[in-house]
């Protein structure tokens, strides 16, 4: 066990060092690098030389490549081109946020996805169980960012009602800031739901096929406890690794829906500095996405490997 | 001797005693056996059909400008509406399906055959050149899509085939591990295992053995991933990097000058939406139906 622990930990240090060297190198693929976009054709050449040397970006990729993971391993992550704050600074500001929205996504695909399952996996192919499929897929069909122009057209439209879109921190106004997450989460969370669902259904069908649900139905049970402590229980194992395998995807969805309702989060900041050429911020905001990824696959791995010793296959 | 029927004769008999021709046969049982995913395949002929005849069916040209009629609301003379610029909006949807299928086909295509090459050479040749070729993959996976997709596009600027091409890159990684993964139990079977004792050489096992018997799982993750690369198109297009105009396509008729209306022609933004959640649900309809009937590992599921 332990040897498998030790070669899968040095699998994912070699993933994170992988992602690292790639994305520092397809960033600097993007034509029109940030010293152009600063100068905006206003720089005369000498000029333009000078800010690049002055950034650290006149030296070969591998120099550069070394002198930042040097500074990081120190936990120095640069800082940002243009805004000259500190990268670590913005993602210790933003991560929180954008895990509050995740984290308000994922509870609200629980809770409609569980339930919604469970009925549909119990009641196998009836009418409940089919509108349940459609319904789950049609939640994975529409586009978030098309639901949030609706919701902020039509409401507006008829009742004069907006959600709102100014952030408060926690500290400056508890429910401001929880209501202003509402909206978002369940945009980002609706798809979340539909899969969750999905999931719910598939291992609820396969676990109340079991022996043991058999034994509970014959020592008389009542159905809610065959099915919620016999069956669910066993079921959720999958889903909630599902879920802690979805953070890619939420992440992503983040991109958008940060956009939209102007939320502080990693999301935006990923999408500005791509558009700004940020390199520094692009790093730091890859660095720490992917080590998480990597890490939530790791833990889930190691889990499944002390539960089911089948899998230490590598 | 009219009691004795031989063998071949029966078999004739059979043929001739089916009412219905084979295809039809064979989407009847479909539609039997899968309603959900019958009810996806008929929004996707249906949308395809529209794309296809769009000169036919489309009432005006998608770039043509009525200036006298802007932002008119949805009437007889112009089916949903019109938009800013005066252009009839469902003229602009039924040429933006052509869009939005050529793009969701061509990276699909890219992406499935990639891969598969990549999944079925790193199952089956396994050992150093799978760790590789896995680790490079996990660093794939491991970046959030939108993040890989938003860079490459990027570096590449916009334009229809810069588009396709990021989607299929987007796509590949993760398609290639579940590739791998039917390739490593294939690889076990015995007709595998006889196929290299009578001498097989390694291109023979993988194209005569391993190919078409991965495919069940290629086309399901294609179908699943048709729907995933049209919602992917639309949200470059809404970020505005996607498709570039005058291409009119569903998401970016939803963003720029769509959101900007919003609030007085809410139809130039609604029906764009509409009908690209049509297709989606359309696709994964159908994919899931076909992953219930093909994929042999999810196979009596229900």
């Amino acid at each position: 066990m332990t040897g498998y622990i030790v070669r899968r930990i040095g699998l994912a240090a070699v993933t994170v060092l992988l992602v690292l060297l790639f994305a520092f190198s397809i960033i600097r693929l993007i034509p029109g690098d940030v010293v152009q976009l600063m100068v905006a054709e206003q720089g005369y050449a000498a000029d333009v030389e000078a800010l690049r040397r002055q950034l650290g970006l006149a030296d070969p990729i591998h120099v550069q490549f070394s002198r930042w993971m040097g500074n990081a391993l120190q936990g120095d992550f640069g800082q940002s081109l243009w805004t000259k704050r500190s990268v670590v600074e913005e993602l210790k500001r933003r991560l929180p946020i954008s895990a509050e929205l995740g984290a308000y996504a994922i509870i609200f695909g629980l809770a409609i996805g569980l339930p919604v399952g469970t009925l549909a996996a119990i009641r196998q192919d009836s009418w409940m169980d089919y509108l349940a499929r459609s319904s789950a897929i049609a939640l994975l069909s529409v586009p978030g960012f098309w639901m949030a122009t609706l919701i902020l057209v039509f409401p507006l439209k008829w009742f004069g009602w907006t959600p709102p879109l100014r952030y408060y921190s926690w500290t400056d106004d508890p429910w401001q800031h929880f209501t202003f997450f509402l909206l978002p989460a369940a945009i980002l969370g609706y798809a979340l739901a539909g899969g969750i669902m999905r999931l719910t259904r598939t291992m609820m069908l396969e676990v109340l096929r079991q022996d043991y649900i058999r034994t509970a139905w014959s020592k008389g049970l009542r159905e809610r406890v065959v099915v919620v402590r016999h069956g669910l229980r066993n079921a959720l194992i999958p889903v909630v690794t599902l879920l802690g395998l979805q953070f890619g995807f939420v992440i992503s969805g983040t991109v958008i829906t940060e956009s939209i309702f102007n939320v502080p989060g990693v999301g935006r900041y990923f999408f500005e500095s791509i558009l700004n050429r940020d390199y520094p911020a692009i790093q730091g905001i890859v660095f720490f996405t992917a080590s998480i990824v990597v890490l939530l696959n790791l833990v889930v791995d190691i889990a499944y490997a002390y539960i089911d010793p089948r899998i230490r296959y590598l | 001797m009219s009691g004795s029927v031989t063998l071949e004769q029966a078999a004739r008999i059979e043929i001739r005693g089916r009412r219905l021709p084979a295809v039809l046969e064979w989407t009847w049982r479909f539609m039997r056996r899968k309603p959900l995913g019958f009810i996806g395949a008929v929004i996707i002929v249906l949308l395809a059909l529209l794309a296809i005849t769009a000169p036919l069916s489309a009432p005006y040209s998608p770039t043509e400008i009525h200036a006298a009629d802007r932002l008119q609301g949805p009437s007889p003379r112009y089916l949903m509406g019109t938009d800013n610029l005066g252009r009839d909006i469902f003229s602009q949807i039924v040429w933006g399906a052509r869009i939005s299928m050529y793009v969701g086909f061509a990276a699909v295509l890219l992406s499935i055959t990639a891969a598969t090459l990549i999944g079925v050479v790193s199952g089956y040749f396994g050992g150093r050149l799978d760790a590789t070729m896995q680790r490079l993959v996990d660093a794939v996976i491991a970046l959030p899509g939108i993040f890989l997709i938003l860079t490459i596009m990027a570096i590449l600027g916009p334009g229809m085939n810069n588009v396709i091409f990021a989607l299929a890159v987007g796509g590949a990684a993760s398609n290639s591990r579940v590739i791998r993964s039917a390739t490593l139990a294939l690889k076990e079977m015995t007709y595998v295992e006889a196929a290299r004792v009578v001498g097989s050489s390694h291109l023979r096992i993988i194209f005569v053995h391993l190919l078409p018997n991965v495919m069940p799982a290629a086309i399901t993750l294609a179908t699943l991933g048709l729907g995933a690369a049209i919602l992917a198109e639309a949200s470059l297009s809404f970020l505005g990097l996607g498709v570039p105009p005058p291409n009119p396509s569903w998401g970016s008729m939803l963003s720029g000058a769509g959101r900007r209306f919003m609030l007085q022609a809410p139809w130039m933004a609604f029906f764009p939406g509409l009908f690209l959640s049509l297709a989606v649900f359309g696709f994964n309809m159908l994919g899931d139906a076909l992953r219930d009937l093909l994929d042999p590992r999810l196979r009596g599921f229900r």
